[in-house]
C-alpha cells in the first residue's frame, strides 16, 4: 500500500500544482477583467485643457475621449485600434486625446510636453502618432529630450519655438488641466476611455469590444 | 566510494531536485503573472525599472498571438514536474530535466541579449526569470555531475 502511495505521490503533486496554477491564472485574469470603476455617465468632471485635441468633427455622433500616457503599454496597444476605428467610422466618430502622464513613467511627461508643444504649432496629432509609432526610440534613448527635439525637426516644426514651448507655462497648464479632469472623475489609470461620456469598462480593450460600444452609441441615436 | 557515500550523494541529488522544484514554482508564478497581464492588456507594475513596458510591448514579447511568458509558464511547469519526479527517484526524469533547463538557459541568454543590445531596456520580471533560470542551471549542472559520479561508483561497487 505504502509503495503504491509513493509511486503515485509525485504525479498527484504535479496534478495538484497544475490545477492550482491554472486556477490562480484564471482567478487573476477574472480580477483584471473587472471594471476599474463603476460604469455610468461620468463625463461631468472638470473641463480639461481647452481647446481639446480632437481628431474628427466635434459634432460627430460618437465622441470617444481617451486619457493617455505616451509611455504606457496599454495606451500603446490602443493607439492602432483607435486609428483603425477612426478610419472605419469616419465622420461618425471623433477621438479626443487628453494627457495623463503617469509619474512612474520617467519619460512620459517629456513626451506629453512634446505633444502639447507640437500642438501649439498645430501639429499635435502628427507628434501624437510619431510618439506611439516610435515609442521604443525615445523611451530607450540616452537623451529623451534630444530624441523628441529631433522628431520635431523631422515633422517640420519650428524647432527653437518647440524647445521653448516644451517648458512653457501654457503647456504645463494644459497637461495639469487634463490631469485634473481625469482626477475629478475619480480615475487615475491610463488608458481611460469614455464613449459619449460613458466610461468604457470592458477589459481587455479590443477593437471588437470598442466597435460594439461605438455601434451601441450610434444605435442609441437612431 | 562506499555504498554509504553513494547513498549520501543520492540524498543530496534529491534535495537539489526539491530545491529546483521550488525555484520552478517561483518562475511559474512570475510567468503566469506576465501572461495574465499581457492577455488582459493591463499595466505591468515594475519595481526597479521604468522600461518594463518597452520590453513587454516589443515584437519579441510574443510568438504569433501567444505571449512568450505563456511558453515560460509551460517550461517552468515542465521543470517542476521533472524535478518532482527526480526527487522521488525517477531516474528517467533526469535527462529531461537537464534538457529543459539547458533549453531555458539558451532562451534566457538570447532574451538578455535582446534586452541589453537591441531594446536597450530591461524588465524586472524578465530579469527575475533569468535569475531563476540561472539558479536552475547551476542545479542542473550539479545534478549532471552528481549523476555521472553515481553511475561510476555504481559500476565500481558491483
Amino acid at each position: 500500500m505504502r509503495a503504491g502511495v509513493k509511486h503515485y505521490l509525485p504525479y498527484a503533486i504535479i496534478v495538484a500544482v497544475f490545477l492550482i496554477a491554472t486556477g490562480a491564472g484564471v482567478e487573476l485574469y477574472q480580477n483584471r477583467e473587472q471594471p476599474p470603476a463603476p460604469t455610468g455617465k461620468l463625463a461631468f468632471g472638470k473641463t480639461g485643457a481647452e481647446p481639446p485635441h480632437i481628431r474628427g468633427s466635434a459634432k460627430a455622433p460618437v465622441a470617444l475621449e481617451e486619457f493617455g500616457d505616451f509611455e504606457c503599454l496599454p495606451c500603446f496597444k490602443l493607439f492602432p485600434i483607435l486609428r483603425k476605428l477612426k478610419t472605419d467610422y469616419g465622420e461618425r466618430l471623433s477621438v479626443t486625446f487628453r494627457e495623463y502622464p503617469l509619474p512612474k513613467h520617467t519619460h512620459a511627461l517629456d513626451a506629453a510636453r512634446a505633444a502639447e508643444a507640437a500642438g501649439l504649432q498645430g501639429h499635435f496629432w502628427e507628434m501624437h502618432d510619431w510618439l506611439y509609432e516610435n515609442r521604443s526610440v525615445w523611451v530607450s534613448a540616452v537623451d529623451t529630450r534630444a530624441a523628441l527635439i529631433s522628431s520635431a525637426a523631422k515633422l517640420g516644426l519650428d524647432v527653437p519655438r518647440f524647445q521653448k514651448d516644451m517648458d512653457s507655462a501654457e503647456v504645463t497648464k494644459r497637461i495639469a488641466a487634463d490631469r485634473e479632469r481625469l482626477a475629478s472623475l475619480g480615475l487615475d489609470k491610463t488608458p481611460s476611455v469614455f464613449i459619449n461620456g460613458d466610461l468604457f469598462t470592458t477589459r481587455p480593450v479590443t477593437i471588437e469590444s470598442l466597435r460594439a460600444a461605438i455601434d451601441a452609441a450610434l444605435g442609441n441615436q437612431k | 566510494m562506499t555504498k554509504r557515500q553513494n547513498g549520501g550523494l543520492q540524498r543530496l541529488e534529491s534535495s537539489l531536485y526539491i530545491l529546483a522544484a521550488f525555484i520552478a514554482l517561483l518562475g511559474l508564478s512570475d510567468s503566469i503573472y506576465l501572461t495574465v497581464q499581457h492577455l488582459t492588456g493591463a499595466n505591468v507594475d515594475c519595481i526597479a525599472s521604468a522600461d518594463c513596458e518597452t520590453v513587454l510591448a516589443s515584437s519579441y514579447a510574443t510568438i504569433g498571438k501567444v505571449p512568450l511568458a505563456g511558453f515560460g509558464a509551460a517550461a517552468y511547469f515542465s521543470v517542476f514536474s521533472m524535478a518532482t519526479l527526480g526527487a522521488f527517484g525517477r531516474r528517467w526524469a533526469r535527462p529531461l530535466f537537464l534538457c529543459l533547463v539547458a533549453a531555458m538557459l539558451g532562451v534566457t541568454c538570447w532574451l538578455l541579449y535582446l534586452q541589453a543590445f537591441v531594446l536597450h531596456a530591461f524588465c524586472d520580471f524578465c530579469l527575475l526569470s533569468a535569475a531563476l533560470t540561472a539558479i536552475l542551471s547551476a542545479i542542473g549542472l550539479a545534478v549532471f555531475f552528481m549523476g555521472k559520479r553515481t553511475a561510476t561508483t555504481e559500476c565500481r561497487n558491483r
